[in-house]
């Protein structure tokens, strides 16, 4: 089987996209054959990372606005407004 | 409250950026506000506020109707906090909606920094084309145009080319971590 094809199936598997029928065969397949067992593994670690990388991504770009507020002369009432909150009374 | 005269679409970096802008001058103060008056730092009160940002994000590429990403971002923020510093949430005053908010099952998943690593010096572009369709759920012709390819089907052609790239090192790693076991 061309590779692409059994990526592209596994996607439609671990996203429950087959349908009943397929998804039997499907995993009748994994049953016996260890390798498609260790793609599906693999692969579904593949969306988990991709995942965690586009976190990843939002948090630099948030963190690029923290700074910016926090550096900004013109936001200084902003910046006061939070730094009294954490000085001890 | 923020007047939010159409809803911004998140998809575009700058519209997503003014958000996130937005949101950190009008939202940060009542997220600090409540980590310092339990007793929380400032450190604290920064983690806890990207983090809900991102929960933040990924529920408004979910749901195509939201409403309020203030009230949203506070709730998430409480929740974090009490997920971070196992603090007692009967104690905290969360009302319905703030109770009905989660945090996305698989936040706290181990980090998969070794890979990320790998991926960031080999495969960086493949990171990029992942994320841009899987996370950022960009439309494949959005993609197209964003990489340059010529058709939105040899898009997703590599598209299934990098899963199985990234797929065959995490497969390297891991039998190169059995070797030492």
């Amino acid at each position: 089987m061309k590779t692409s094809h059994e990526s592209k199936q596994i996607e439609r598997y671990l996203f429950g996209k087959l349908n009943p029928a397929s998804r039997l065969v499907f995993e009748a397949r994994m049953l016996i054959d260890p390798m498609l067992r260790h793609h599906v593994e693999n692969q579904r670690r593949v969306y988990a990372i991709v995942r965690q990388y586009g976190r990843r991504v939002v948090k630099s770009e948030v963190t690029r606005i923290h700074y910016q507020l926090f550096n900004d002369p013109a936001k200084e009432d902003f910046q006061s407004r939070i730094f009294e909150l954490f000085t001890k009374k | 409250m923020i007047e939010i005269q159409s809803r911004p679409n998140i998809k575009m970096p700058e519209e997503k950026a003014q958000l996130f802008t937005q949101l950190y001058e009008e939202v940060f103060p009542k997220v600090a506000k409540f980590v310092a008056n339990r007793g929380g730092t400032f450190a604290d009160a920064k983690d806890i506020f990207h983090d809900a940002l991102v929960v933040l994000y990924e529920k408004m590429l979910e749901e195509k109707e939201f409403e309020s990403p203030e009230n949203y971002l506070v709730g998430i923020a409480k929740h974090l906090w009490i997920r971070k510093f196992k603090d007692d949430h009967r104690m905290l005053a969360l009302d319905d909606a703030e109770r009905s908010i989660s945090i996305p099952e698989d936040y706290y998943e181990p980090a998969e920094n070794r890979i990320i690593a790998v991926l960031g010096l080999t495969g960086k572009k493949c990171l990029h084309l992942l994320r841009a369709f899987y996370y950022d759920d960009l439309s494949l012709e959005q993609i197209k145009t964003i990489f340059g390819f010529s058709t939105t089907r040899s898009a997703s052609s590599q598209k299934f080319k990098c899963i199985e790239k990234i797929r065959n090192t995490i497969q390297e790693k891991s039998l190169g971590y059995e070797d030492f076991a």
